[in-house]
């Protein structure tokens, strides 16, 4: 790889960490819905909860498919993604090269943590506008 | 193109080890100053790791807990996972090992690459050592500085005197230039010179690294011995020492050594912990196929300024393995040079190692059957813990096996 492609890969790496982290990020959401579902309570919350985590997956899963669109532009295709014990193996093919990432799975859940944390502040922003504007309305 | 005859070789070394780890799995923890550090109630309450904001409040590695909590009223202190940094220390290794397969791990949070046959094939050097930063970042979290320089000891005082200080942490530190940049140093920035050595050479009058790599070798050599020789070698820049896997191959010696929860002050409570000391030497040196026939115990008083305690060894009739054999001997020397004052800290090592598959047979002792029990125990404890069989002395209060079954070196699992 000469010094020009490995400027170019620069990018590539943040966003095939963030493709990574968006899938497992929306199959996850759905996983703890379907958990969430089976747990017995006084009443039933399962409309907030459909709401708020089909909300959340489905970002995900649009971010998701929007980082792999443009990882393709670069010419970068994910080949495998495997639990390898304690760490998330991916090997990607990038302009003819096989690449490897190793992440934590420690890390990578933390950093999905993050990522939800940025959704809700992402949807409370947007309410606060939404508010704000039907308040000028009413004024 | 490299040179032919330079190689180029990496030190990468790893910011707040433990602490950026803590940072990168807990998201709630990044803006906050925290410090890893063990349990004050059980004296291990120093501060292992300490992440970048606590050390603007004047927070230092190694120092105790409660002063570093009273420097900063805020840290945040977390408990260490051992388990944890070692998997991910074997994860950057690995990450490593996609830029050259010749990586040398020094400790857990650096490592040693020599790059002299890959660095074309991602750019130049400095790009090289850029790209190395970023994937560690974004596959672990943790920022790295890379040392760069034609042998070991450069790369190594390349990143700890240059590349941690500089925000790009990187550092190129070349033989042509040591004038211009390690020579200028103070004596103690050598690489090897630590507190006691400095004194010594300011003794000598010398101050400042390029006043050693001026003298002449003989005189160090006569003064310091090989020691001497070594560091005007170091000073020179020069470190013939490849990066290789095998350079601790060869080992001398195995040994454990404890700090103790409370001073101890009985023989009785001290031989409970040195039989459980022999029993982790020993079967450590049996997992290596290994026997030593010297045995040293070190024992460290509790009042550190007096500088109570000892340091001996003894030659054992022959080469051993054996937890009883290697009982008695450490008995016999802690019975003879222990001046019945309060224990802090012991240890136990087995010297003068050799292969253990020659034995000299004896017509009064069952060498065999004591073998067998000795691997019986070994298996139980690989398949189902270190604490899954204990001897039962190890059950009285002063035992301290169950615990150590939870910690490695010393910190909690």
């Amino acid at each position: 790889m000469s010094g020009q492609q490995a400027r170019a890969g620069k990018g590539e790496q943040e966003l095939m960490r963030l493709y990574i982290l968006f899938g497992i990020l929306f199959r996850v959401v759905m996983v703890d819905l379907g958990r969430v579902r089976g747990v017995p309570l006084k009443l039933s919350y399962q409309a907030v909860f459909d709401w708020v985590l089909l909300e959340l997956s489905r970002w995900a899963e649009r971010q998701h498919h929007r980082l792999r669109r443009l990882l393709r532009q670069q010419g970068c295709v994910v080949v495998s993604c495997r639990r390898q014990g304690h760490a998330y193996v991916v090997h990607y093919r990038q302009q003819g090269y096989l690449r490897e990432a190793v992440y934590s799975i420690e890390i990578l859940r933390a950093e999905c943590q993050a990522l939800v944390g940025k959704w809700v502040d992402t949807i409370s922003e947007r309410r606060r506008h939404h508010e704000g504007d039907a308040c000028v309305e009413e004024g | 193109m490299a040179n032919a005859n330079k190689r180029i070789v990496f030190l990468v070394d790893m910011q707040s080890f433990y602490a950026s780890i803590e940072k990168a799995a807990n998201p709630q923890l990044r803006n906050k100053p925290i410090v890893v550090a063990g349990d004050p109630q059980l004296r291990s309450g120093v501060v292992l790791a300490a992440c970048p904001i606590a050390k603007s409040y004047g927070v230092v590695t190694a120092e105790a807990l409660w002063q570093a909590q009273q420097k900063c009223r805020s840290l945040v202190v977390v408990r260490p996972r051992m388990e944890m940094y070692i998997r991910i220390s074997m994860q950057i290794t690995r990450i490593f090992e996609s830029f050259t397969d010749k990586v040398e791990p020094y400790s857990i949070d650096e490592q040693f690459l020599d790059v002299t046959g890959s660095v074309h094939l991602f750019g130049d050097v400095l790009q090289m050592a850029a790209q190395i930063r970023r994937r560690v970042w974004l596959e672990t979290g943790i920022n790295c500085r890379v040392g760069i320089g034609e042998n070991k000891v450069l790369a190594k005082m390349a990143c700890d005197s240059f590349a941690k200080k500089r925000p790009e942490g990187c550092f190129w530190l070349k033989r042509g230039e040591l004038a211009d940049t390690l020579w200028k140093l103070p004596i103690e920035r050598l690489f090897g010179v630590g507190s006691r050595m400095k004194r010594h050479f300011h003794r000598m009058g010398v101050y400042q690294i390029r006043q050693l790599a001026e003298m002449a070798p003989d005189v160090l050599a006569r003064r310091f011995g090989v020691n001497g020789e070594v560091l005007w070698r170091t000073a020179q820049g020069l470190d013939d020492s490849p990066v290789s896997l095998q350079t601790y191959d060869t080992q001398k010696g195995i040994g454990h050594h404890m700090t103790l929860p409370r001073d101890y002050h009985t023989a009785a409570d001290v031989k409970v912990v040195l039989l459980e000391l022999c029993e982790e030497v020993c079967r450590r040196a049996r997992s290596k196929q290994l026997m030593g026939s010297v045995l040293s115990v070190g024992c460290r008083g509790a009042d550190l300024d007096a500088q109570t305690g000892f340091g001996r060894q003894m030659k054992l009739e022959e080469q051993t393995h054996d937890a009883l054999v290697l009982y008695e001997a450490a008995c016999c020397l802690f019975d003879r040079h222990w001046q019945q004052t309060p224990v802090r800290s012991i240890g136990v090592t087995l010297r003068q190692l050799v292969s253990d598959n020659v034995l000299q047979l004896s017509l009064f002792a069952d060498y065999q059957k004591r073998r067998s029990l000795a691997q019986a125990m070994d298996d139980i404890r690989t398949r189902y813990g270190q604490d899954a069989i204990l001897r039962a002395a190890s059950l009285q209060q002063s035992g301290q096996a169950k615990e150590r079954a939870r910690k490695i070196g010393g910190h909690y699992k």
